[in-house]
């Protein structure tokens, strides 16, 4: 009979070289068996124990591109049939004229009337794999296409799940309270939309402290209770940026 | 997986897969038929070219280096005013092997040029306070060149053993000081060496230790360790190059090999004339 | 060789007051730059190093990429002013060969594989130099590439052995490298168990050969247990920069 033994709890802050346990257990994401029954962390994060697999959430990491992920980038050049995407991941994205939203025909059109070298775009990740860098689509949904108002920030990728929540439980309370549209892309880009730029400096606010504490207990409550405070009477208006300021930040 | 070492290099041969070689040596023996402890043959000829004071050709099977000294009469280093001037070089020649090219040293050849020349001199063997002339102004500075010339694994050794070798047969001008002046007899004398320092290579393939590895299994070995061992045991020099990882009791295992090893190729120079 | 300085006393007792298996003094402290995938800073002793990882990116050339893995790109520099006697800003055949050994001594650790056709630049600037600047730099270029969330199997802690003044002693500052017969860097990784990096300059007998390599698990132990106190603590205090 094999022995399972843990050397930390659930929860707990691991560095790359802890032994984290010993026996049968499955194996989840910067977790490696070593040997018979070792199982070591590979990265920096919150060692997470559930139901036999061992995890560990990074702190930080370079955004892996997957296919299906929505994204935002920002296009860095352009070539005749294509536009090169900068999605903040160790592979450049291409976003080929036949997968933009609207018809285009590159040898009649410049490409560069759409979507010009600066500007942000949204869409998803169509084709990954190990022999060829990431090809974007933005056809298969109305919210894809470049981005033309309210502000993107940037957040660390690791934290995405966070400030989505589970089944989408944050970002719909804020959404909802903060009367916001804030769409956040799988590799660390939030943008942002709201009537006014108060309501958009709030979002990011929130957002921003969201990743700051995303490893923290009870985040939850406390972002309520800044909703609740800002929605208050006694919150003072900021000083706000430009309506269809985009930041990269 | 074969290491790629040098990402250009071109072989004429297709060199032998790692998990191949582990097979090989598995069964106690390696791709050319040595055993792990043996060297290739070792061939040094010396005071071959007449314009240095002392040159030798050191051949380990294909490989082959050739050294030079000259010796000149120059100023010290400022904190060392009474002691002589150790200079080595080691040159990869462009045609030594298809993945040199022409060109500045790139960070191999500059490694191996680094670690002959501690090798030599981190080992003290030149007895450099007997190369002063006249104390402040004027030792005699010793230059070492090795040019590898054929490139089949372990440059390092044929390169470190043929500048012993030529330093131990040079021949430097006796001196006779008359006040300033340093006058230059006819009459020559060697470089005085008190120790011999031999550099010996050891690769690790898998967790096999195999002696001079031949260009074959530099290509395939995740680690490298040089070891420069003098007569009475002392080590002086080490260097472990290459990104693999060594295990804690390969240590002493290697620097056993290096001993027993630099032994066998003193009693080689000890039969030069 | 003549000594005028007396490097160690008979009660083994060194210049700067330290004993013969104790480290200087060290600090680390991870994340301390901004615009990098993961940077870290260290002191140990007089000396100061800072390191940034950039990556994993694209590799440009793109004939320089492999295809099963990224290349990890290593620049051991010294600054002019760190040195007693102003150096070169352009790299000397000393800063190749160590961003050589660095390098090989990080690369076992990382799992390259998991980011083909990328590379990993690791920049290591040594802003004061007092002895045990590869050693340093690549304690705290582990904890930099730890910070930007490179997998790796372990982290990887170096620190110098050497003989001053007849004995074996670890963590060599420059008044013993300079003066001691002999120095040798090491660098492992603690849990595995595997040395990464060795090297020897000067004399030592077989038996002082081992005797270095035991005394320096010691202080690569209590480097490592730093290491890891920095990380916990960058983690801890995540306050994201942007």
């Amino acid at each position: 009979m094999s022995e399972l033994t843990l050397y930390f709890k659930h929860r707990d802050i691991v560095t790359p070289g802890d032994l984290l346990a010993r026996g049968r257990f499955r194996v989840g994401a910067n977790v490696v068996k070593v040997g018979e029954d070792g199982y070591y962390a590979t990265v920096l994060g919150s060692f997470e124990v559930q139901n036999g697999v061992l995890s560990v959430r990074a702190l930080r990491g370079p955004y892996m591109p997957r296919k299906g992920d929505r994204v935002i980038g920002m296009v860095v050049d352009i070539s005749m049939g294509s536009w090169s995407v900068d999605i903040r991941s160790p592979y450049e994205a291409t976003l080929p004229a036949g997968r933009f939203p609207v018809r285009i025909n590159p040898v009649l059109d410049d490409i560069r009337k759409y979507l010009k070298v600066g500007d942000y775009v949204y869409a998803e990740i169509a084709e990954f794999d190990r022999f060829r860098a990431p090809v974007l689509d933005a056809t298969a949904s109305r919210e894809f296409g470049p981005i033309k108002q309210g502000v993107v920030v940037a957040i660390e990728p690791t934290r995405v799940p966070r400030v989505i929540g589970r089944n989408g439980s944050m970002i719909k309370l804020l959404n909802k309270e903060l009367n916001a549209n804030i769409v956040v892309a799988q590799n660390g880009y939030v943008w942002v939309r709201a009537n006014d730029s108060t309501t958009i400096n709030r979002a990011v606010r929130i957002v921003k402290m969201i990743e700051a504490e995303a490893h923290t207990q009870g985040l939850t409550s406390r972002v309520e209770e800044m909703l609740k405070t800002l929605k208050s009477p006694s919150a003072q208006p900021s000083v706000s940026g430009e309506e269809g300021n985009r930041e990269g930040v | 997986m074969i290491l790629l070492a040098d990402l250009s290099t071109v072989e004429e041969f297709v060199p032998i897969q790692q998990k191949e070689l582990l097979a090989l040596l598995s069964t106690g023996v390696r791709e050319d038929g040595r055993k792990f402890d043996e060297y290739r043959k070792v061939e040094i000829q010396t005071s071959i070219y007449e314009k240095a004071n002392g040159s030798a050709m050191v051949k380990i099977g294909n490989t082959v280096a050739v050294a030079g000294v000259k010796a000149e009469l120059g100023e010290p280093f400022p904190d060392t005013p009474n002691e002589g001037v150790l200079t080595v070089s080691l040159e990869l020649l462009p045609h030594a092997s298809p993945s040199f090219e022409p060109g500045p040293p790139d960070e191999n050849a500059v490694e191996m040029s680094r670690i002959v020349d501690r090798g030599l001199r981190e080992s003290k063997s030149i007895k450099t306070s007997d190369l002063c002339v006249l104390p402040g102004k004027k030792v005699w500075v010793i230059y070492v060149d090795i040019y590898a010339m054929d490139h089949d694994g372990n440059i390092v050794d044929a390169s470190g053993i043929a500048a012993l070798a030529a330093l131990l047969t040079a021949k430097i001008p006796e001196v006779k000081v008359e006040g300033e002046d340093v006058v230059l007899l006819e009459s020559t004398k060697g470089i005085p060496m008190v120790e011999r320092p031999v550099p010996v290579t050891v690769a690790k393939i898998g967790d096999y230790l195999v002696v001079d590895p031949s260009l074959s299994e530099e290509n395939v070995a995740d680690v490298r360790v040089t070891m420069t061992t003098l007569e009475s045991g002392i080590v002086s020099s080490i260097q472990k190059s290459g990104s693999g990882t060594l295990e804690e009791p390969d240590v002493l295992k290697i620097y056993d090999l290096a001993y027993e090893k630099g032994k066998e190729i003193r009693s080689l120079l000890a039969k030069l004339g | 060789m003549s000594e005028s300085i007396v490097l160690i006393t008979q009660d083994g007792v060194r210049l700067d007051g330290r004993r013969i298996d104790e480290l200087r003094p060290v600090k680390m402290q991870v994340g301390v730059l901004k615009n990098c995938s993961g940077s870290a800073y260290i002191e140990q002793g007089k000396t100061k190093i800072l390191v940034a990882v950039q990556g994993p990116r694209e590799a440009h050339p793109k004939h320089i990429a492999l295809p099963g893995r990224a290349i990890l790109r290593t620049r051991y520099h010294m600054a002019p002013f760190s040195t007693d006697e102003r150096k070169s800003p352009a790299p000397s055949r000393r800063e190749v060969e160590l961003s050589k050994v660095i390098r090989e001594a990080l690369e076992p650790a990382l799992f390259l594989e998991e980011y083909p056709k990328t590379v990993i630049d690791v920049f290591i600037e040594v802003l004061q130099a007092d002895a045990g600047t590869r050693s340093a730099g690549i304690t705290a270029a582990s904890i930099a590439l730890a910070e930007a969330g490179i997998p790796m199997r372990d982290l990887v802690t170096a620190v110098a052995v050497g003989k001053v003044g007849g004995k074996v002693v670890l963590d060599l500052n420059e008044a013993e490298d300079e003066h001691g017969e002999a120095d040798m860097p090491i660098a492992m990784m603690p849990s595995l168990n595997k040395i990464t990096l060795l090297q020897l300059n000067g004399r030592l007998t077989r038996q002082e050969l081992e005797e270095g390599v035991n005394l320096v698990k010691k202080g690569i132990k209590e480097l490592y247990s730093l290491q890891k106190q920095a990380l916990r603590a960058r983690f801890s205090g995540a306050q994201v920069e942007v």
